[in-house]
């Protein structure tokens, strides 16, 4: 039995449809990430799982008990807001404490009201420190910086032990430097509490540093999941590989068993990859990684733009008027504009797409 | 297969539910007696006979002064609203705020204490009382508030550098006004001049009071058809002509209001507003000063040094019960009657009007029902006087004298401000909240208890104020149906006003006093509480 099961959600809004039949599952303890354009339904899905929204069809399955009509106040799923949506007339230790409120009493251990509030503030302390805010509890949220903010609607949603957490674009709202810190420092919070949890996010960076999973939605259908890795080195098809930012991706027709025609000539394919019969035409994936740069030999291209990236080069070919995108690392110095050069292609660094 | 959505159901019906004793109430307090003014001008009287009546010279003499006077109103109120709001607009000098916080005042006193403040102001027996100049003056002294807020509102945030760009492409400055700030400021213009044209079209406290026998607008002359004449279907008739000329009015003023949503970049204050430096604007300031403060002031002083013209007398007499007294109770009576009806008038306003906004929060379409809860503002409160008068004499709804219906006539010109002070409030309150709070484990009521009620606080109790003070200040409905053994303080005032003798006199200058200082406190009150940002009308 999986922790979460969605079986077939639907959703439309002013008779268009947004979500058309979705499933997923997400195991236990596990940090799934549904990744998509905007406009994709991602949080639609969420608040659906909230309780906020309601399927159409379908059913949601939360630790085997079928929860599709059960209220929001009910679920034990809570949702932190993209803008946080912090109670602006509570402090930040009132904020923190609102879910423990309405914890049934046998959670809270003791029975008398007096215990239960001592219960209650030291949890509160406790979530505080978990997020690095010690000493914040009587501020007033309205005085708070944006990742303060962040931290707080994280340590309001943790509190009260939620059976499952979500988080909306959670580290949308902040700027660059504070993102790539608080990106590293969130999985490690939640996998402290040991919360199962899912994020939504558009950028697909910081669903791979996030997720143990990814779960990939493309006109309200999950077009692929699976391990970041996984889906990264294998996309399922061309938009999914164009959308976690692959731009070598060339229509291609099979010749023989592992070779390809592609317009800048003949490629061989890792033996591993199965390829449809010779005759049948697809869309070949380079990764940005596989390249050889030689002096001599063929098919040979004009290096059209270059760019530097701190830790390393983006390069464009032009090859006959196909355009090949890569990386290189430093260890080399890199071709100027204009250089005319020789390429090989890595066979691992190329996937059939249908 | 959709399977059937219990939840969604009842979450449909909920703004129905809430609506139910809001719309009961409109029913029986606004649209019963409004059908039954219908009722006495067309069914029980023979309809050919009223048209010719309506049509009178008398009739229409009275429709003449009605239009004339707004008309003149409002012509002096703008001519001297509008120095006022380019200077409170474009510069910053000492004393402002206090300036603008008086300039309010007129606003939020009851139309009998401005009559009483000008005959004060005029002399009680001097020649200038009973004339169309007092009635002007007071009118300007009530509405030139409206000007200033309105218009200098939307003059203060915009942006200087539009008209400065005229300038810099060759435009003088008079060029620059009238073709860059005029018509931007046109429509914010148009719809403080319309809204001051409505008030002094349905004004009655102040021509009642200060036009003598010789004056009367339609809305008075519907009093004098009634109470004075006892002829009802006239009345009615009359009513019903007002109904359809305020109603139009009104549709005219939403129209110019709507406009006023153009899409303009507008500035912060302190980005536009500058101290007077060169000699004209220093004395351009100080004119325009000088001359709204003497406006502002010295009716309402005079009220106060005039009232205690006998040291604290007047004010020792309204505890006596003399044997020949008009109202058989001591006058002190008076405000005991009228703060118990402002307080039941509160409550109520405050239970409906909370009801009303969390419906129409609710709604996806609300403007329908907003326009409706909104009418009893475009109808006149001595229609609605005659109204009650008509209609609940009998059964079913035999309310005629007693206090209920007082409380509830206040109700209901009451609820449209307390609706549109916390439908603003609870507008502001972001869905997220209330989510968030549910899928915290937060049940629906509890979610009201802990979200919406403490974000609206202030607003629940600026909606109380307002409904308070309208009360405390109501004249034209209660004049028709209060008993004269029950009078509030308005109506104590009129009657000592329309009687002969300096004690009767000074006795509803002191009354006067006393309901101005209600008002006032409560207006300091309501401007401490507002919210940020939240506009008053």
């Amino acid at each position: 039995m999986n922790f979460l099961e969605l079986t077939n959600i639907h959703k439309s809004y002013d008779n268009a449809p947004l979500l058309c039949g979705v499933n997923f599952s997400v195991e236990r303890g596990e940090i799934a990430c549904l990744l998509g354009s905007s406009g994709s339904g991602k949080t639609t899905l969420l608040r659906i799982l909230a309780g906020l929204e309601e399927t159409e069809v379908g059913r949601v399955l939360l630790e085997g008990q079928d929860i599709t009509q059960v209220p929001a106040h009910k679920r034990g799923v809570v949702l932190m807001f993209q803008d946080y949506a912090l109670f602006p007339h509570k402090t930040v230790a009132e904020n923190v404490a609102f879910g423990l409120r309405y914890k049934p009493v046998e959670d809270r251990g003791p029975k008398t009201r007096r215990a239960a509030n001592q219960t209650i503030s030291e949890k509160v302390e406790a979530m505080l420190a978990l997020v690095g805010l010690e000493g914040f509890a009587n501020r007033d949220v309205n005085s708070l910086s944006g990742g303060e903010r962040q931290r707080v609607a994280l340590a309001r949603s943790l509190a009260p032990h939620p059976r499952l957490l979500l988080l909306d674009e959670p580290l949308g709202a902040l700027d660059r430097n504070l993102r790539e810190r608080l990106l590293e420092e969130l999985p490690t919070i939640l996998r402290q509490v040991d919360v199962t949890a899912i994020t939504v996010t558009h950028d697909q960076e910081e669903a791979f540093a996030l997720a143990d999973r990814v779960i990939l939605l493309h006109e309200g259908q999950v077009v692929q999941q699976g391990a970041p890795e996984t889906v990264y080195a294998a996309p399922a098809n061309a938009w999914v590989a164009r959308f976690l930012g692959l731009q070598n991706l060339f229509p291609a027709k099979v010749v023989s068993a592992h070779r390809v025609e592609v317009p800048f000539g003949v490629l061989d394919i890792a033996e591993a990859i199965t390829l449809p019969l010779p005759g049948s035409t697809g869309t070949v994936l380079v990764q940005p990684w596989g390249i050889q740069l030689t002096d001599s030999g063929s098919p040979r291209a004009r290096v059209s733009k270059r760019s530097f990236h701190g830790s390393y080069y983006r390069l464009e070919l032009d090859c006959d008027g196909t355009i090949l995108s890569f990386t290189q690392d430093l260890r080399q110095p890199a071709p100027g504009v204009g250089t005319e050069l020789a390429f090989s292609l890595d066979p691992f660094a190329l996937r059939w797409l249908e | 297969m959709p399977t059937p959505r219990a939840a969604h159901a009842s979450h449909r019906l909920r703004p129905w539910v809430l609506l139910l004793l809001p719309l009961l109430f409109l029913a029986l307090f606004y649209f019963y007696p409004l059908a039954d003014i219908f009722r006495v001008s067309f069914v029980e009287n023979d309809a050919g006979a009223v048209l010719p009546r309506l049509l009178s010279a008398g009739t229409l003499r009275v429709l003449g002064f009605t239009f004339g006077q707004a008309l003149l109103s409002t012509a002096l109120t703008l001519l001297l609203g509008l120095p006022g709001a380019y200077v409170f607009a474009r510069y910053d000098f000492p004393g402002k705020a206090l300036l603008q916080a008086l300039a309010t005042v007129p606003f939020v006193l009851p139309t009998v204490v401005v009559a009483a403040a000008f005959t004060a102001l005029l002399g009680s027996q001097s020649e200038l009382r009973y004339t169309l100049g007092a009635i002007l003056l007071a009118h300007t002294f009530y509405n030139v508030t409206l000007v200033l807020r309105m218009a200098g509102g939307f003059w203060a945030n915009l942006d200087p550098h539009l008209e400065q760009a005229a300038r810099t492409l060759g435009a003088s400055p008079w060029r620059a006004f009238r073709e860059v700030t005029l018509p931007l400021l046109a429509p914010a213009l148009g719809a403080a001049a319309m809204l001051v044209f409505i008030f002094c079209f349905t004004s009655f406290g102040v021509i009642l009071i200060l036009g003598g026998p010789r004056f009367a607008t339609l809305e008075v002359e519907i009093y004098r058809q009634t109470i004075n004449f006892a002829n009802l279907p006239l009345a009615a008739a009359l009513s019903l002509l007002q109904i359809g000329i305020t109603l139009t009015l009104t549709l005219i003023y939403t129209r110019l209001q709507a406009g006023l949503a153009r899409p303009l970049e507008l500035r912060p204050q302190w980005a536009t507003q500058r101290r007077p430096r060169r000699l004209p604007e220093v004395a351009l300031v100080t004119a325009t000063v000088l001359l709204l403060g003497l406006l502002l002031v010295a009716p309402l002083l005079m009220l106060i040094v005039r009232s205690l013209g006998g040291g604290v007398h007047y004010y020792a007499a309204l505890f006596e019960n003399p044997r020949r007294s008009i109202f058989y109770v001591p006058p002190i009576m008076a405000v005991w009657n009228s703060v118990r009806f402002a307080l039941a008038t509160m409550a109520f306003a405050l239970f409906l009007g909370l009801l009303t906004s969390l419906a129409l929060l609710r709604q996806r379409r609300g403007w329908l029902l907003d326009a409706l809860f909104m009418l009893p503002l475009g109808t006149s409160a001595v229609t609605l006087g005659l109204g009650y008068l008509i209609s609940m004499g009998r059964p079913p709804l035999a309310l005629r004298g007693t206090p209920l219906l007082i409380i509830c006539g206040h109700t209901l010109v009451a609820l449209p401000f307390v609706v549109r002070s916390l439908l603003p409030a609870l507008q502001s309150i972001r869905p997220a909240l209330r989510e968030a709070a549910a899928t915290l484990g937060a049940p629906p009521l509890h979610v009201f208890i802990e979200v919406d009620l403490p974000i609206i606080r202030r607003a629940l109790a600026v909606g109380g104020v307002f409904a308070f003070t309208v009360s405390m200040g109501e004249f034209g409905a209660t004049s028709m149906i209060a008993r004269p053994e029950l009078p509030t303080l308005p109506i104590a005032i009129y009657r000592f006003l329309s009687l002969p003798g300096a004690l009767n006199y000074g006795q509803a200058l002191a009354m006067s006093t006393l309901l101005m200082v209600v008002c006032i406190v409560g207006f300091v009150a309501m401007e401490r509480l507002r919210p940020p940002g939240m506009q008053t009308f």
